[in-house]
């Protein structure tokens, strides 16, 4: 299996913060990735930097041999790349349904004018993308929602309405971050199915979560981070093992 | 409390009667507007008709760019001011036929929309408000004092009435009719356009800018096109106003008639069509109905914009969309259907 996703040296600093500092990473086809650390450790600014909200200060992320940070953040979605946000951001005024939509609009083949004018490709295109979201959201059940307000879900349902979305875009590669966060253990046993789920039609996935549970199951690897550092890497077994983890992480849920 | 709730009720009702008998409604409106003018002969009135029709397309445009994708624009009078004014010139000064004329007047508002989209929509927030506020003025004072096209103050008198295929229409009906056109088609089309994925787009960009580029809408070019389409649409019917009024000055397109169609559509409601037509008619009429307060008008839209702001911050329509309550109610009836045929002991 090639490296898909390869991340060499990153540093992102903020001023004086060094948010990130020399980051590497690998990612495989087909892999459930896990990335964990304390709050504050960089986690998501590594997520910004790879979907390029931010430019790195130093490093690279490459897709199969192509380097992509630089390039504007839709261009990167159309490389296959999709995420999920950590403080829920759904279009607040549009339907369930349409957010699903709205995450295919970066693959529409129609201009303005089949828009304008509501050609037959434009109909063609319309019927696809309202099936497509359709099977989307049934996959993560939410279709008894479709035409509701996204804030009036209860917080699961949002956030994969958020995971629906993501996969809208035709993404090869999801990053969630958070997407256990603020769920019950029924609510969080059920994402895990999905995730596999999804891992399993194919998809690449990076998530961060601090639900260690979740993490342990549902990984093949996990990257652990601390202050923007890379401290650890391996198998769930290999981390929950090793000493540095323990002391600036696990150790705080272990005493207990 | 109690009452609220009744009055809500109704409206609720009503909204769902209209959503599901929206092809009769509109079929009997339809006739309606196209049979008013055979019904009158009064010219004060045919005026008044026309104008809303002109200003609910205005309203359109606008909606456009600040209901659905969220930025407030001043530059509506302008665009409509620069199609008035190109088109003329190209009428009286390029000999252009009538037609040409508002095809041009539109493509040169849309040139001027395309200059200002540029630069300011790659910046999000007030930036459009203030360049379009200053862009408005400055296109009102070039109006102004570019003497030899526009005749300044003066205004511009006798443009030769629309005329199509040899024919010249000169009468209020005549007139009346083909802004209902123009108005049918603008709103065809940007019924289309916002039920489309650059609507989607749109509405995305207005919700969360920063998410909507996230999930790959280059979201720069969507709103510089969408401000486009929205200056041609004004630039045509610019140079149309002008053939129908026959005469055209520089205080018809100045910032305070940008502020004017702002409050019309925040009246009638952002982000909605029939909203638009609401608020466009309301406050087209309703100056004509207090003639006797004209000079209070200002003070009065301010009030009503308060009033607005507090009670009804969508507006009277704010982001109605039949289509969906009309889906809805499909969506519970066959709901309601499944439930009923489960049941089966029910009645
Ligand atoms: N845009 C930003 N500007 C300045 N500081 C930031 C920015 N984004 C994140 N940071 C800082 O970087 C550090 C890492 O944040 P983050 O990546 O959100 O952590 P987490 O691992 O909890 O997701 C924090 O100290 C945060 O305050
Ligand atoms: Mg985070």
């Amino acid at each position: 299996m090639s490296a898909n996703l390869v991340v060499t040296g990153l540093t992102q600093k903020f001023g004086g913060l060094t948010a990130l500092n020399n980051v590497n990473m690998e990612v495989n086809l087909g892999e459930i990735v896990g990335v964990i650390g304390p709050n504050g450790a960089g986690k998501t600014t590594l997520f910004n930097v790879i979907t390029g909200v931010y430019r790195p200060t130093q490093g690279q992320v490459v897709l199969n041999g192509k380097q992509i940070n630089g390039l504007k953040r839709y261009e990167i979605t159309r490389l296959g790349f999709a995420r999920t946000f950590q403080n829920i951001r759904l279009f607040k005024q549009m339907t369930v349904l349409d957010n699903v939509k709205m995450g295919m609009c970066c693959r529409s083949k129609c201009n303005v004018f089949d828009n304008l004018l509501h050609t037959p490709r434009k109909r063609r295109e319309e019927k696809e993308q309202e099936e497509k979201a359709l099977k989307i959201l049934e996959t993560l059940n939410l279709l008894d929602y479709k035409y509701d307000a996204p804030g009036s879900l209860p917080y699961g349902e949002q956030r994969r309405l958020e995971i629906a979305r993501a996969m809208a875009t035709d993404a090869t590669i999801l990053l969630l971050d958070e997407p256990a966060a603020g769920m019950n253990d029924q609510e969080t046993g059920e994402l895990s199915k999905t995730v596999s789920g999804l891992r399993d039609s194919g998809y690449t996935i990076i998530l961060i979560e601090h639900d260690m549970k979740f993490v342990m199951n549902i990984c093949d690897r996990l990257y652990v981070l601390n202050h923007g550092e890379l401290i650890a890497s391996g198998t769930p077994e290999e981390v929950k093992t090793d000493p540095e983890v323990i002391n600036a992480y696990l150790g705080k849920e272990e005493e207990e | 409390m109690k009452k609220n709730s009744v009055l809500k009720k109704a409206w609720t009702g009503l909204v769902e009667f209209v959503a599901m008998h929206q092809i009769p409604i509109m079929a009997v409106l339809i006739l309606l507007v196209i049979a008013f003018p055979f019904m009158t002969d009064n010219k004060y009135l045919l005026r008044i008709a026309t104008l809303c029709l002109i200003n609910i397309v205005l309203g359109l445009a606008l909606n456009l760019v600040q209901g659905y994708m969220g930025q407030m624009s001043f530059a509506t009078a302008a665009f409509w001011g620069i199609g008035a004014y190109a088109g003329t010139i190209g009428v009286m000064r390029l000999g252009m036929p009538s037609l040409l004329g508002m095809a041009f007047g539109m493509a040169v508002a849309g040139l001027f929309g395309l200059l200002i989209a540029l630069p300011t929509l790659k910046l999000k927030g007030y930036y459009l408000s203030i360049v379009t506020m200053g862009f408005c003025e400055i296109v009102r004072i070039v109006e102004m004092n570019w003497q030899d096209l526009t005749r300044g103050s003066l205004g511009i008198m006798n443009i030769p009435a629309v005329s199509i295929f040899g024919f010249r229409f000169k009468s209020g009906r005549a007139n009346y009719i083909i802004a209902l056109i123009i108005l049918f088609v603008v709103t065809i089309f940007v019924k289309n356009l916002i039920n489309s994925n650059f609507g989607l787009s749109l509405k995305a960009i207005r919700d969360d800018d920063s998410a909507a580029e996230t999930m790959g809408i280059n979201i720069v070019h969507v709103k510089r096109v969408n401000f486009v389409i929205s200056a041609l649409i004004c630039g045509f019917v610019g140079a149309f106003y002008a053939q129908y009024v026959s005469f055209i000055h520089p205080s018809s397109f100045a910032s305070g008639v940008s502020q004017e169609y702002i409050v019309m559509i925040i009246f009638g409601g952002l982000g909605s069509i029939p909203g638009t037509f609401l608020g466009c008619i309301a406050l087209t009429i309703l100056p004509e109905l207090m003639r006797s307060l004209l000079q209070y008008r200002l003070l009065i839209y301010g009030a009503l914009m308060v009033i607005m702001m507090n009670f009804m911050p969508g507006g009277l329509l704010g982001n109605l969309d039949l289509g969906l309550v009309r889906k809805k109610i499909l969506e519970r009836r066959s709901r309601e259907a499944v439930k009923g045929s489960g049941g089966g002991d029910g009645e």
